[in-house]
């Protein structure tokens, strides 16, 4: 059982590292706003995963959310606890983390419909083209 | 009881940034003002009093809830953040008076929301002993520049505010992970604790016990990724694609702060991480040796580079954003001559910039002001005549020549730094960039003065006698700040040796972590 959380976590934070790295090529590659945007959502939440993913454990059965539920406590209860819990740090971290990125990321869209909307287009690199020749003109 | 006020910093901005919109809604606009400015010099004299406080008793630690460290949110106060935090309250007033006289109208309430905002995540990155929290605060002042940048609107506005936006977006997505491979690693997050830690991995600290297998890759791999980070945060090329952008669309007083305060943070967040985090003591030291050749080679053509670009720029917010960069550059070849006066040059440099952008910037902008709103022969006005004065010392300032002002003695420093380190190509480095600037100062002097020599043709709508004050005000201040610091400097070996001092405490890790983790 062991042996197949371990592939399991291992596939996951593989697929992590993958997405980021599809996410980063997004962003400073593609050349269309929202693409970009979505490019980093991708990599943004990717990174918030592999985050939680560092305060998974693998314990005997299942690790156990960081949650206790005995009452009354017993001391035996606490050293379990302590033994198959998760961290909670890292999840605490990443609600933070995820809230700064809603509104990063709300703005960031109302910019490109902004940028449409000057522009008629969503291709940065059109919209440069265009200023560099009004320039020229100037 | 020492450090609770000084705690209270970031937060009476962050409350003020709501509270402003709020009031001006209520009670309008007079009412909004008098909070706005009421704030700002609350923030100073709470940050003067930090400066005062720390100088006398050293470092401070503040422990949200009461928690011991590791465990909960520490604030440290010391030498080096309460200097910053001082210019930066001086020019976050200078530039709240000027935006409430001269682009109140243009502005609404937003703007100052936004200000305070920037201002709370700048305090938040100075005094926090939290990678994580550092990580929050440099999201807020991220997301407030970003809003800034594209204040204006416009098709140039939004379009730096995009590329500033979704680059910044995801380079600091990289300090989050640096926090998360740090806390796997160390776990801690508690910036005293790390740099205990990367010293003597075998060491057991209560709440946080030891490192968890072997650090040393972590270690790598996070200084690399944070290096990185801060590179950006203060445009040292080739990170700066972003700024002189940013600098040509937002708003003036915004500007200002970003020169001042926002872009600073990544050179305070390198003295920091080299000096303080992973030093010459760490268990990294070989490769932190290695990254600071690196830094030593970018800073050096960024120096050069951004000083040439300097020298072709023809419109001032062009000119201030490459000079920005080519300052920063050089502050960054401070933190790599790991010498007490290169250090103390290195946070000495980052204050002058400030001021000296200041000066150049809101003598301009009154200059135009003036020029607009003032029938021909107005530059015999003594507040015009002022604003010529701020404006040569503002540019001297950052030129750096002359012993009276303050830029002489940054640019002294780091040159003996480096001469005491044996980095020669880092002294050429800094009197090259000097010369290369001096081109485009100069010149921009000369325009601006040739732009603004006479009044408004058309009509002249004339000036009110407070908007007339504020801006003898804002000249005055900014003047003491620039020849008082300089001239004191100058004439006061004590005063000369309390900024070299500087550059020894920003040195002196221990003393930082015996105070947080007694």
């Amino acid at each position: 059982m062991e042996d197949l959380v371990s592939i399991a976590f291992s596939v996951a934070i593989t697929t992590f590292v993958i997405n980021m790295i599809v996410g980063t090529y997004g962003i400073f590659v593609k050349h269309n706003v929202i693409k970009k945007i979505l490019a980093l959502i991708i990599f943004s939440d990717s990174l918030n995963m592999l985050s939680i993913a560092i305060g998974f454990r693998i314990a005997e059965k299942y690790p156990s959310p960081p949650i206790l539920t005995t009452e009354p406590r017993d001391p035996r209860d606490l050293t379990q606890f302590a033994d198959i819990s998760v961290d909670p740090l890292p999840q605490a971290l990443v609600i933070t983390a995820i809230v700064i990125g809603f509104s990063v990321f709300a703005f960031l869209l109302s910019l490109a419909v902004l940028y449409y909307k000057y522009n008629g287009t969503l291709d940065i690199r059109t919209s440069l083209e265009v200023e560099e020749n009004e320039e020229g003109f100037q | 009881m020492d450090s609770l006020g000084s705690s209270l910093i970031p937060f009476i901005c962050l409350m003020l940034a709501v509270l402003v919109p709020l009031t001006y809604i209520a009670f309008g606009k007079k009412v909004g003002s008098v909070v706005v400015l009421l704030g700002s010099i609350t923030v100073l004299i709470l940050a003067l009093k930090l400066f005062v406080t720390v100088s006398r008793v050293g470092v401070i630690v503040y422990r949200f809830g009461g928690f011991p460290p590791p465990l909960g949110v520490v604030y440290v106060f010391d030498e080096v953040n309460s200097v910053l935090a001082l210019s930066t309250s001086f020019v976050f007033l200078l530039s709240i008076l000027y935006t409430l006289t001269f682009e109140g109208d243009r502005y609404e309430n937003a703007v100052y929301s936004l200000f305070y905002l920037l201002m709370s995540g700048v305090y938040g990155c100075l005094f926090t002993g939290d990678i994580f929290n550092f990580y929050v605060s440099i999201e807020l002042v991220a997301v407030s520049s970003y809003v800034l940048t594209g204040f204006n609107r416009g098709k140039r506005a939004v379009r730096a505010a995009i590329v500033y936006g979704i680059a910044g977006t995801a380079i600091t997505s990289f300090l989050l992970l640096a926090s998360f491979i740090i806390y796997g690693s160390y776990g801690t997050l508690n910036i005293a604790d790390i740099a205990l830690k990367s010293r003597n991995t075998s060491v057991e600290v209560l709440f946080s016990g030891s490192v968890f297998g072997d650090i040393v890759l972590p270690s790598k791999v996070t200084l690399a990724l944070i290096t990185w980070i801060f590179l950006f945060k203060s445009g040292i090329m080739p990170n700066h694609f972003w700024l002189p952008e940013a600098y040509s669309v937002a708003p003036l007083p915004a500007l200002v702060l970003f020169s001042a305060s926002a872009d600073t943070l990544g050179i305070y967040g390198l003295i920091r991480l080299y000096h303080l985090v992973f030093s010459s003591e760490s268990v990294i030291r070989d490769f932190r040796a290695t990254m600071l050749g690196i830094l030593l080679l970018l800073g050096t053509a960024s120096a050069i580079m951004s000083s040439m670009l300097v020298a072709k720029q023809k419109s001032i917010r062009k000119l201030i954003a490459y000079s920005s960069i080519s300052q920063f550059s050089l502050a960054l070849l401070g933190i790599v001559s790991g010498t007490e006066e290169g250090l103390a040059g290195s946070i000495l440099h980052l204050v002058v910039n400030g001021l000296g952008d200041a000066a150049v910037l809101y003598s301009v902008g009154i200059l135009k002001y003036y020029s607009a709103n003032l029938p021909q022969g107005y530059k015999h006005k003594p507040s015009v005549l002022l604003a010529k004065a701020v404006l040569i010392v503002g540019l001297i300032n950052l030129f750096g020549v002359i012993p009276i002002i303050p830029g002489f003695w940054s640019k002294a420093l780091l040159v003996l730094g480096f001469v005491k380190s044996g980095i020669a190509i880092a002294a050429v480095a800094v009197l090259v960039s000097a010369g290369l600037c001096a081109i485009g100062y100069f010149s921009a002097l000369v325009r601006v003065l040739q732009k603004y020599k006479n009044g408004s043709t058309i009509s002249s709508t004339g000036t009110k006698c407070l908007t007339n004050v504020v801006a003898v005000i804002i000249l005055s201040l900014t003047l003491i700040a620039c020849v008082g610091l300089g001239i004191s400097i100058t004439l006061y070996s004590s005063v000369r040796a309390k900024v070299i001092e500087l550059g020894y405490n920003a040195m002196n890790s221990w003393r930082y972590i015996a105070a947080v983790l007694p």
